[in-house]
């Protein structure tokens, strides 16, 4: 699967979580998901979960602690579907 | 500081991992780690069970306090430790079910219950209220900041390794946060490291629903001297979970199904409350 579609799936996961629509216009792979975005830190286990789903991956709790960023979700999905 | 060298009973935290706290929480949790740890726990242990049990009880809960199931918790025969799975609508939950277990039973010479780090490890007055109200049994802390997660592991990791021995007794909030919603019988989601713990340590898991706890003392004391606002705590049956004995705990969707099961048991506790409840305001 190719980075730019990764993405662009991780975008439409995080699109319900979001609480500042304006950073969503924005998103880029630096996006922070807490400081820019404004998720709730309670919804994070959520997104992961949204994720697992999604690609049909698993995730363990250590690698689902480092996504702080857009593209920490996306470096996380590509290394387990690789 | 360290940990080479140190018993298996204590919480292992790789230097890197401390140095992620400040010069408050280092301190207090040293401390805490090594109370729990030292010739002195089987005296803090009697302190809390003796002495600050009796005071608490007598003050806050004696003229108002009903149990469920508890007797089954005294008599169970278990080669394991036991994790007490308790809803949390007050800061004060699990001191008082602490207090029911160890007014019926001493069975269990070590008892932890983890706490955020917020207060009792960054706050002066939080510090001292764990060191002598509890002798440091909130243990270990929970730190949310993401550099300082380390120590939370380490704190998970102790409390499985904890929970493998039948002397064990340690109480958890599943939810991780007080519900702070209108209805006292909403439950929150599990937070993962509940089910991580679990299925790590595979301990005797025991849900139990209390209510009846504001989050003011003094209300609490006003309300025992007049005989009012009953408490309830109901113990339920252990939580069978030996299907996800097989299964890694290190993943996050097991973790949330094991903490989505016990809290199933818990909300099932929560109709028997209501239950009990309602003949109480029956008369």
């Amino acid at each position: 699967m190719e980075n730019q579609e990764v993405f662009d799936k991780v975008v439409e996961i995080l699109k319900p979580f979001a609480k500042n629509e304006e950073a969503l216009g924005s998103i880029a792979l630096e996006t922070s998901l807490q400081k820019d975005l404004e998720v709730n830190s309670a919804r994070l286990v959520d997104i992961v979960l949204e994720i697992e789903d999604s690609f049909d991956i698993e995730v363990s709790d250590d690698d689902a602690d480092q996504v702080g960023t857009v593209g920490d979700a996306v470096k996380l999905i590509v290394a387990a579907t690789s | 500081m360290t940990d080479s060298g140190a018993s298996d009973s204590r919480l292992h935290v790789p230097a890197e991992e401390l140095a992620s706290l400040s010069g408050i929480e280092r301190r207090a949790l040293l401390f805490a780690r090594w109370l729990n740890a030292s010739p002195l726990h089987p005296l803090s242990h009697w302190i809390n069970t003796r002495i600050h049990r009796r005071w608490i009880q007598w003050l806050a809960t004696s003229r108002r306090l009903h149990t469920v199931g508890l007797d089954r918790l005294v008599d169970m025969p278990t080669d394991r430790g036991v994790l007490i799975a308790s809803n949390h609508r007050s800061f004060f939950d699990q001191f008082i079910i602490a207090c029911s277990i160890y007014q019926a039973t001493n069975r269990w010479p070590r008892f932890y219950f983890p706490v955020r780090s917020e207060f009792f490890y960054d706050h002066p007055v939080g510090v001292f209220l764990n060191a002598f109200a509890t002798s440091a049994t909130m243990f270990p802390p929970v730190f949310r900041p993401r550099p300082k997660r380390g120590v939370t592991r380490a704190g998970l990791e102790f409390l499985s390794h904890e929970l493998q021995s039948p002397g064990t007794l340690v109480g958890i909030h599943p939810e991780g946060t007080r519900g702070k919603g209108p209805d006292p019988y909403e439950l929150l989601s599990a937070e993962p490291g509940f089910g991580k713990v679990v299925l790590q340590a595979k301990p005797v898991v025991i849900p139990v629903f209390i209510r009846g706890l504001s989050n003011d003392a003094l209300h609490e004391i006003k309300c025992n001297i007049a005989g009012r606002e009953p408490i309830i705590i109901v113990f339920g049956e252990p939580v069978d979970v030996s299907d996800f004995n097989d299964e890694d705990p290190r993943l996050l969707r097991h973790q949330m199904q094991v903490g989505r099961r016990v809290l199933e048991e818990v909300a099932q506790l929560a109709e028997q409350e209501k239950q009990v409840r309602q003949e109480l305001q029956s008369g």
